[in-house]
């Protein structure tokens, strides 16, 4: 009853009512534009960090990790928006277009963001993103069942000669099945890849002996390692990891291969001005320093590896190139066969 | 023996203090709220508060997160069985007997009914996770691509007797979601399928649209057009107490859809969708007056909801005992331990008993503190049937579409929602059931990439699928399952 009143109040629409809207409009327009005037000192107002992936996944509780000593450091609170879809692709595509004023930001991980955009059309350029920050690291991991024959890749690579195994993805075409693929041609071994919707898929069908062994990171994996129910054999990575000081690295067993680590890291829409990605860079790398989050970390087994931009920038690029490289093979490798 | 007794007796100590109690109740809370609103489920809900339990114990912030994984299920029935619109997919199979009950002007006895599978499913799954969580969980590993094709395959082929009447039309309905499944991303071979170039299209079909368009939107519309309310009787009759009488009456299917619930829970691939639909096909086949179910046949409520209970325990089973997670909740919650320096598995009883055990003290304090909330509020919750459908018509689809646009910020997905609660409404005007087709694209990804995921295995061999004791047996079940409907109505032909 009470809405009818306030409409018979309201003035009758004419030509005069038109001038209310227009007004509001340009008031809003003003308001719009008032930040602007404003930025000489970033940031201002809120940063939002866009996830690549869904809440609870690796990319995103590392983020959320650090959120806290990151707002504390820029002075704003940060926010985290969830954008999960398309492999990661679509939330690549949206802060790509974005404003480059520092305050939409994208976590993504980093060969996934070259094989979207180079094996899966991604309508986005990884090295045009401006590169902030990486703070996280992962490592592909050879993984046998607990029980397994296998001691050490000297007997897993004598049962393997001259036998095909299968071997666990965390997905086709994934940065782990093409670490695996590099490594199964140097040592002459075939394997029948078996595709799983990610590492903790992979490596529950691993621990129930349905695959023969995973090739997967090693984050995630922490709680099935120390149950034992999955060991590892080696990592892909250039040096041993000190929460498993034992497991050689492809360099120690003497295989002549590169293999690019997996990062994940910060980054945002082509164009951001210098002196905003040095704050946010130097916001990034105290936050990694402050007591309370390295006593996370700690507590989490959690193993930070902090790269500047520049850094960041060129393992980004070196990624990009062998990934371009290798175009032909990897494209053959899912596109459907005739 | 007698330290293992001090780490048990430390943890309960440890669970009953004030500041734990305090977040368990606040925990179950969250639990029940984000199982209400459709769209947010308990894996969203656990991660987005996770920051928030950095500086907090660790037993605190296992209880927490814990509250709020497991009494999600109940904030999920209370809109299942009220308004026909689950909050998720997981309490689907609640309403197909809960929402006929609550027309019938029974949804408090309904209500009471899900309260007490709570206590009970909840309770008696801890007290199972702490006897036998290894084996069961060992056994659960055994369950690979093959096993897990045939189990999606068995839950399908109970769609031939959920929907009464029509077991063709259940089919059919089935048949399309299935076909829904296949659209976007294929995770075996890397191809995009059906996605007619647009970008939406690349990503699998997501769940939430589909069930809160379903049921929710295409009720908005239903109950836009039919006016008058939800109790087409116009009174409540039946009250809590009768529902918690009824549920001990039946205690066969309590004890079948508990052991159900468990085991389904604990497998990694499985989770609370099969299990709510297996309990609820197995109480109507087992039922002494099967015509009942789908009219609001109270076995129809206890068996799901009973099952759904469990089986959020058997999701922890692998969890706590080999650090495998049951189901994405799960995974989300492993991760939270994890950063909380809980690392589970056969040790982790040892290295954190104290904490371990505190845990599972406050999941049996959580089913307590769900079934008090449940008799206090639900008298209130079910008058909601009472009142007139042109004002609680705008408030469901208000949420509905937020909570569509929330799980991934994306406006298609409002759409998607919007054009599915279409689909649902001509459904049901052609006397086809939506359930089924939740079914379909539930189990569709899962029996598709399984099914060619052990075909790689076997290097192209069929023999994979009736290698194992296991395959044998889902095999046979399927089979009966599929034709029991035909072999009933025959039966009756000829005696």
């Amino acid at each position: 009853m009470k809405d009818r009143k306030v409409l018979k109040s309201l003035p009758h629409p004419g030509p005069k009512s038109c001038l209310a809207p227009l007004m509001l409009s340009a008031l809003l327009a003003i308001i719009l534009t008032l930040p602007a005037h404003g930025a000489d000192k970033f940031p201002a107002h809120p940063v939002k960090i866009v996830i690549t992936h869904a809440a609870g996944t690796s990319n995103d509780i590392e983020v959320r990790a650090v959120q806290p000593y990151l707002q504390k450091q820029l002075g704003v609170p940060v926010v985290i928006e969830n954008m999960p879809g398309t492999a990661g692709r679509k939330s690549r595509e949206y802060v790509m277009k974005e404003k480059p004023d520092g305050y939409t930001l994208l976590s993504t991980g980093m060969p996934s963001c070259q094989i979207g955009e180079i094996l899966y059309k991604g309508r986005y350029e990884t090295l045009k993103f401006t590169h902030i920050f990486s703070l996280f690291g992962d490592a592909n991991v050879l993984f046998v069942k607990g029980d397994s024959p296998y001691k050490d890749m000297a007997t897993f690579l004598e049962k393997h000669k001259g036998k095909t195994l299968t071997c666990g993805t965390p997905g086709v075409g994934s940065p782990s099945q093409l670490d695996g693929m590099s490594l199964t041609r140097h040592l002459g071994l075939t394997a029948r890849w078996i595709p799983y919707d990610g590492g903790t898929e992979a490596l529950s069908a691993l621990a129930g002996g349905h695959v023969d062994y995973v090739i997967g990171n090693i984050g995630g994996s922490a709680a099935m390692l120390s149950s034992k129910v999955v060991r590892i054999l080696m990592t892909f990575s250039d040096k041993r990891d000190p929460r498993h000081p034992e497991v050689p690295t492809y360099k120690d067993l003497g295989y002549s291969i590169n293999f690019n680590p997996p990062i994940r890291g910060i980054v945002g829409p082509p164009g951001i001005p210098t002196g905003v990605v040095k704050t946010l860079e130097t916001a990034f790398g105290k936050a990694a320093k402050t007591k309370e989050f390295l006593a996370l970390t700690a507590k989490a087994d959690l193993i930070t590896i902090p790269r500047g931009a520049q850094e960041f920038l060129a393992i980004s690029k070196n990624t990009w190139e062998e990934i371009k490289g290798q175009e032909a093979k990897l494209r053959a490798l899912i596109e459907p066969k005739k | 023996m007698l330290e293992h007794g001090n780490l048990i007796l430390s943890g309960i100590t440890l669970a009953f203090s004030l500041k734990n109690l305090l977040f368990l109740v606040l925990g179950t809370a969250i639990g029940i709220i984000v199982g209400v609103l459709p769209g947010i489920g308990p894996t969203a809900g656990m991660a987005l508060l996770l920051p928030l339990t950095f500086g907090w114990p660790p037993a605190t912030a296992l209880i927490f997160m814990g509250a709020i994984f497991f009494s999600s299920n109940f904030g999920g029935s209370i809109t299942s069985i009220l308004i026909n619109a689950p909050g998720d997919a997981s309490s689907s199979a609640t309403l197909l007997d809960g929402y006929p009950m609550t027309e019938n002007g029974r949804g408090n006895e309904a209500l009471g009914i899900s309260a007490t599978s709570v206590i009970v499913g909840g309770g008696l799954g801890v007290l199972l996770l702490i006897l036998s969580a290894p084996p069961i969980a060992r056994f659960a590993l055994r369950f690979g691509p093959a096993e897990n094709a045939l189990l999606g395959i068995f839950t399908l082929s109970i769609v031939a007797s959920l929907v009464v009447g029509s077991p063709l039309k259940g089919l059919i309905s089935a048949g399309l979601g299935l076909f829904l499944a296949t659209v976007g991303y294929d995770g075996v071979s890397g191809n995009i399928r059906f996605s007619f170039g647009a970008s939406y299209f690349e990503d699998e079909i997501q769940l939430v649209p589909v069930v809160v368009g379903l049921f929710a939107v295409s009720q908005v519309i239903h109950l836009g057009m039919m006016g008058g309310t939800i109790a087409k009787v116009g009174k409540l009759s039946g009250s809590l107490l009768v529902g918690m009488k009824t549920y001990f009456r039946h205690p066969m299917t309590v004890l079948r859809s508990l052991a159900i619930g468990i085991f389904v829970g604990a497998l990694p691939v499985a989770g609370r969708v099969t299990s709510s639909f297996m309990a609820y096909a197995d109480a109507a086949r087992c039922s002494k007056n099967p015509g009942s179910f789908g009219k609001g046949s109270p076995e129809g409520v206890i068996a799901p909801e009973t099952a759904n209970n469990a089986c959020a325990m058997g999701d922890c089973i692998p969890t706590l005992a080999l650090g495998i997670p049951g189901s994405p909740a799960m995974a989300v919650f492993l991760g939270i331990m994890i950063l909380h320096g809980v690392v589970p598995g056969p040790r982790a009883f040892v290295d954190n008993g104290q904490v371990l055990y505190a845990l599972l003290t406050s999941m049996v304090l959580v089913t307590v503190v769900v079934f008090i909330f449940g008799i206090s509020c639900s008298q209130y919750f079910a008058r909601i049937s009472l009142l007139a459908n042109e004002i609680i018509v705008p408030y469901i689809l208000i949420f509905s579409l937020l909570g569509a646009y929330a799980i991934r910020n994306s406006f298609a997905d409002v759409l998607l929602t919007c054009l599915f609660g279409l689909l649902g409404y001509i459904l049901s005007r052609l006397g086809y059931n939506s359930v089924p087709l939740i079914l379909g694209v539930v189990m569709g990804g899962m029996v598709e990439k399984n099914f060619r995921r052990a075909l790689l295995v076997s290097g192209g061999s069929y023999d994979i699928f009736y290698a194992s004791g296991i395959a044998k047996t889902l095999l046979v079940l399927s089979l009966i399952s599929l034709f029991y409907p035909y072999l009933k109505s025959l039966k009756r032909r000829f005696s």
